[in-house]
């Protein structure tokens, strides 16, 4: 009964650790914004970074799916280890999105302390 | 017992004449906003243009390779950037971002410009003449160091006007010279499209 009971924790354990990668990426991507007002046809596509002379550097593709033009406003917040801000917050840089388009976001860090960030999203029509 | 009953009233009485009586916004009309909010009111150059170019620019000049590729912060002067609109705008405003965006990158440092060049010099003559300081503490003369690059913006527009339509087109050039070489190493650009109207 015992070795039977193992054997199901031992499963699941490594079910767990083979499915987790592609859920937790997921999840990540989509964890990296912070959407606000309509922004619910825009879908993160790829995200990525970069330490590029020091200074963290991202780049989200997003995808506009809708059949109407919207506006956008967006903003990097870029966080150190412990996930505290490390520079004031930034202008907010307003973008015109056409219907159906792929774009991209791309953000420099201020400092060299940065390591993690945020993507702000304001949408509205 | 009657005196300390009384001198607590009439320090309570004296606290509350002191106190401020907070009014709503919706009362003055008046209300802070988001200094880094997208601001609409015109489409005049205004604050969020002002803080879209610098922020942009000081990040697009750390990526030249002149800054990018050296092991030790390359030294800058900057000159007030150029405005070549028909606006009045306060490019002093757009030059001291941009500094300071460098500057906190750790990258960059600047030589002082003119302006900061008679505090340099008044600094120097202060401590060297006056016989009141320490020699040992006191700043050397001939230690300064010279800028090897100098930065140089300039902002310009397009005007066009409809029946009932205006657009704006800004765009903001920044440039990097190396004084040595004589050579222009780097130069990129900010557009800015606004549109008004119906």
């Amino acid at each position: 009964m015992i070795r039977r009971q193992k054997f199901i924790t031992t499963l699941v354990a490594l079910a767990a650790v083979v499915c987790l990668p592609l859920s937790a990426q997921a999840q990540t991507m989509e964890s990296k914004l912070r959407r606000m007002g309509q922004t619910k046809t825009l879908k993160i596509e790829d995200l990525r970074q970069v330490r590029r002379n020091n200074l963290l550097t991202v780049q989200a593709t997003l995808v506009h799916q809708a059949k109407r033009d919207m506006n956008i406003n967006y903003r990097f917040k870029w966080l150190d280890n412990s996930g505290m801000k490390v520079a004031d917050d930034e202008v907010w840089n307003p973008k015109v999105i056409y219907a159906g388009q792929t774009f991209e976001l791309t953000g420099i860090a201020p400092t060299p302390i940065a390591t993690d960030f945020q993507i702000e999203i304001e949408g509205f029509n | 017992m009657k005196f300390t009953t009384f001198a607590v009233l009439a320090a309570a009485l004296a606290l509350s004449a002191c106190q401020t009586n907070p009014r709503k916004p919706a009362e003055t009309g008046v209300r802070y906003g988001d200094a880094k909010g997208v601001e609409t009111t015109t489409n005049e150059f205004g604050s969020t243009d002002l803080q879209i170019i610098a922020e942009n620019m000081a990040k697009k000049m750390l990526q030249s390779p002149v800054i990018a590729n050296s092991n030790t912060p390359v030294r800058l002067r900057i000159e007030d950037v150029r405005n070549l609109t028909s606006e009045n705008i306060d490019t002093r405003m757009i030059t001291n971002r941009i500094r300071r965006q460098l500057l906190n990158s750790g990258r960059v440092e600047f030589a002082v410009d003119d302006a900061g060049m008679q505090g340099q010099t008044d600094t120097l003559s202060r401590q060297k003449d006056s016989g009141l300081y320490d020699k040992n503490t006191t700043i050397a003369a001939r230690k300064m160091e010279a800028e090897r690059f100098a930065v140089r913006g300039s902002i310009r527009s397009i005007v066009k006007r409809g029946t009932n339509v205006k657009d704006v087109f800004y765009t903001f050039e920044l440039s990097l010279t190396d004084r040595q070489r004589g050579l222009e190493v780097w130069a990129d650009d900010q557009e800015i499209r606004k549109v008004s109207g119906r």
